[in-house]
């Protein structure tokens, strides 16, 4: 105990840690549709596909929120159009603006000499340098995305269900999908600074897929993510604290590692449930 | 009776594809009309676009009440949705409940009338994916219901299903055209489709249109099917390797 304790002790760990938390709450919610919805590819070229939003922001001086927000729309409007217009497949044109997208982000940071540090940060988080305006900014965006999935959560349930069949309930399938890739938007970028463009999709995917295992309820999956979360993140904080380790990379560990367990721990208990007949038997 | 559902010269293109053409229909209250017609021949398209999932590329639709119930496949549904029958069978509820309304008592009480006519009322709580194919077939057929539409659309509700699916859906079709409701069900199977009050027989423009002994004939069924279909005794059963009946 005394371990977690004199982790949390600095005041850079707690804002760590308020701020992981906080992004959990938001990756955790639209991260549980994204796996229903099989949406993780394009999670995850989004999440990188914002790299350039973000870099304009550092080099022209304005908010790498609203710089990642914007390019994180432009990407997944650019992917629906692809897709929509063309006979080329949703992953092809995720693929494709996924490159093109994290190509020019580094191409934007490659003209800049100052910006190693900046892009370090970008791509794996600056955990432990969490400011209290980030966490301010990032319960903002938390709060959008908590309302949104509550006002929206019929319209995510149906068009889950069955696209056609949400249009006949009157669901607005598409507007639902847009919804949902603009909260998608929102809660990477409620996340990259404290966890950085590479490593937020582990949050993203990491939690909800192991909630998915063990509720099977879209709210309870939700709330279940969000505790596997929570409990990556306080991991990952003491092991980067007490070992070194970078301290985004290993929350984002963690919540994979967590799938893999809960996984194990669930074929071996299905192997002893399908044993124990026959050894009743012999 | 009033006329529930109407098309003129209704017709649907994918890109250049006409996929469906020249459909004339009036389909009144407390009747049923079957759609059948080879792969391809624009049945679920017509169903599609009854329902209001695609939209015409020429012609008209008037559709009488409240948006049409469309009662899909159960392989239609997202295997990775966790949800159970309860849940499923209330998402026809949502049109009258918007965003955020609260269920009723009379939202429970169509939902719990819907599953007890489909016998599915004892699977309630189990998760609509570990069911039987029938079962869930039964469950969409229950959501259908729960909606409360004077229209019902089934797209192949039977198809391949156990006896007692079978006999259940057919049955709950049955009442639903005696209570008044305009139903119809898209279907590879002849005898299904002679239950109906009347035929259209597809291929992507209507063969013919009428009752099923004016629409069932071996002329008409060869120009639909070519040779793909027997005759069995004074009836005409289909050899379609598609379909498993």
């Amino acid at each position: 105990m005394d371990a977690v304790f004199e982790a949390f002790e600095p005041a850079f760990m707690q804002r760590a840690l308020i701020g992981s938390l906080i992004a959990v709450v938001a990756t955790s919610l639209v991260g549980t549709w994204v796996v229903l919805r099989g949406l993780a590819f394009l999670g995850d070229a989004l999440a990188h596909g914002v790299i350039p939003g973000i870099a304009l922001a550092v080099l022209w001086g304005f908010s790498p929120i609203i710089g990642a927000f914007v390019a994180a729309l432009a990407m997944s409007g650019l992917v629906t159009v692809v897709s929509n217009r063309t006979v080329v497949r949703e992953d092809t044109a995720i693929g494709l603006l996924f490159v093109g997208m994290l190509s020019l982000g580094i191409i934007i940071v490659s003209r800049a000499r100052s910006f190693t540090t900046e892009v370090t940060a970008l791509l794996f988080g600056d955990v432990l340098g969490v400011t209290t305006d980030d966490i301010r900014n990032q319960l903002i965006a938390t709060a959008v995305v908590l309302v949104c999935t509550v006002v929206l959560y019929r319209p995510f349930l149906a068009l889950t269900f069955n696209r056609a069949k949400a249009q006949t309930l009157g669901m607005h399938p598409r507007l639902a999908q847009a919804a949902l890739l603009a909260l998608l938007a929102l809660s990477i970028v409620a996340s990259f600074q404290a966890i950085g463009t590479l490593l937020v999709f582990g949050l993203l995917v990491g939690p909800p897929a192991t909630a998915s295992l063990l509720v099977h309820r879209v709210p309870a999956i939700m709330v279940t993510s969000t505790l596997l979360g929570a409990l990556a993140v306080v991991a990952g904080l003491l092991v980067s604290f007490h070992h070194g380790t970078a301290g985004g990379a290993t929350i984002a560990g963690f919540s994979v590692l967590q799938f893999f367990v809960v996984l194990a721990g669930r074929e071996v208990a299905v192997a002893l449930r399908r044993s124990r007949p026959a050894a009743i038997a012999a | 009776m009033p006329v529930a559902i109407t098309t003129r010269r209704l017709e649907v293109r994918f890109g250049d594809t006409v996929a469906l053409a020249h459909v004339d229909l009036e389909i009144p209250h407390g009747s049923s009309l079957a759609v059948i017609g080879p792969n391809g021949s624009g049945k679920s398209t017509l169903l599609g676009a009854l329902a209001g999932t695609l939209a015409p590329s020429a012609g008209e639709i008037a559709i009488g009440g409240a948006r049409p119930a469309l009662v899909q496949q159960s392989t239609d549904v997202d295997r990775s949705l966790p949800i159970t029958v309860r849940d499923t069978v209330s998402l026809a509820r949502y049109p009258s409940l918007g965003l955020l309304g609260r269920f009723r008592a009379e939202d429970r009480r169509a939902v719990d009338e819907a599953l007890e006519r489909l016998a599915v009322d004892d699977l309630a709580g189990r998760q609509f994916h570990d069911l039987s194919g029938g079962q869930r077939q039964r469950v969409l057929v229950a959501q259908g219901l729960a909606q409360g539409s004077e229209v019902l659309l089934l797209d192949e509700p039977v198809n391949g299903l156990d006896v007692v699916s079978r006999t259940v859906i057919l049955e709950v079709i049955d009442e639903e055209v005696a209570e008044g409701r305009a139903v119809v069900v898209t279907t590879h199977d002849l005898e299904d489709a002679r239950r109906c009050d009347a035929v259209l027989l597809l291929d992507t423009s209507p063969i013919a249109v009428g009752t099923p002994e004016e629409v069932l004939t071996e002329d008409h069924l060869r120009r639909a099917f070519g040779g793909r279909f027997v005759r069995v005794g004074d009836e005409f059963v289909l050899d379609d390797p598609h379909h498993s009946h």
